[in-house]
């Protein structure tokens, strides 16, 4: 990625991203832009943020944050989907596998039944 | 106090969540904590021991990289806000450690259970074997036994 392009991702003011760019620290973290977001609902959170004298951006990204809860439907969900992608195994492999993780030990491993 | 540790009613350690992500006969159990995880807390020595797991199936060619990776994420997803510092425990665990001749990483499980007045619910059978005659013994619970 040139400079440029980095500039148009990041978004940063350009002498900036220069800057970052140069010493390579090129780290993107996620940005989210929300449409249609009521006037008041701004309000709520730029009165809340002066309050404890921080930005708007570091309210809404602790609110978000903190909200970042996944459902226990949508973890059982992707959890099976990665299951899929495993073999079935018996109780004497999982047993040999735990102890080695956990323990160090061994594994001493057992055709699937 | 935290909401959260008022809900704690399980401990749990990577013997309920590797089956999260490889079929057996303990995952339609231990599925039930994944969904009820607002009841769920664990050390942070969890991470470790389900990351070495998971790198056991991988060594052994039972599990590919990108999923044992992928699973990893989802657990710290699923876990995020259900972790204690072991740092927080150590003293604690170094003590139940002597008494149950248990390494003092183990009993980092044991503190938290005891902290939380939680059971600790696991298929570890190490875990069984050091609490049995002792005064831990009520503390532990057996996966198996939800079935």
């Amino acid at each position: 990625m040139d400079v440029e392009r980095f500039y148009k991702k990041t978004r940063l003011r350009r002498a900036a991203a220069a800057s970052v760019y140069r010493r390579g620290l090129l780290i993107l973290m996620g940005q989210v832009l929300i449409r249609n977001l009521d006037d008041d609902v701004i309000e709520t959170y730029r009165l809340r943020a002066k309050r404890k004298r921080h930005s708007l951006e570091q309210e809404l990204r602790t609110v978000l944050s903190e909200h970042a809860i996944p459902s226990g439907s949508d973890l059982e969900a992707e959890a099976e989907s990665l299951r899929g992608q495993g073999p079935m195994v018996n109780d004497a492999l999982a047993n040999a596998m735990l102890d080695a993780g956990i323990s160090g030990g061994s594994v001493a491993l057992q055709s699937e039944g | 106090m935290s909401s959260n540790d008022q809900q704690t009613r399980f401990v749990i350690d990577a013997s309920v969540v590797v089956p999260w992500y490889l079929d057996q006969s303990l995952t339609p159990i231990s599925l039930l904590f994944l969904q009820r995880l607002e009841h769920c807390q664990a050390p942070g020595i969890i991470s470790a021991h389900v990351s070495q797991v998971l790198w056991s199936y991988c060594q052994e060619d039972l599990l590919s990289g990108a999923v044992g990776t992928a699973a990893l994420r989802h657990f710290r997803r699923a876990m995020n806000h259900k972790i204690t510092p072991s740092e927080e425990l150590a003293d604690r665990a170094l003590e139940i450690s002597l008494d149950l001749r248990l390494s003092p990483p183990l009993c980092l499980y044991f503190a938290l259970a005891e902290r939380q007045e939680a059971d600790l619910v696991t298929a570890f059978q190490p875990f069984h074997e050091a609490v049995r005659g002792t005064a831990y013994a009520g503390m532990v619970t057996d996966l198996r036994s939800f079935l």
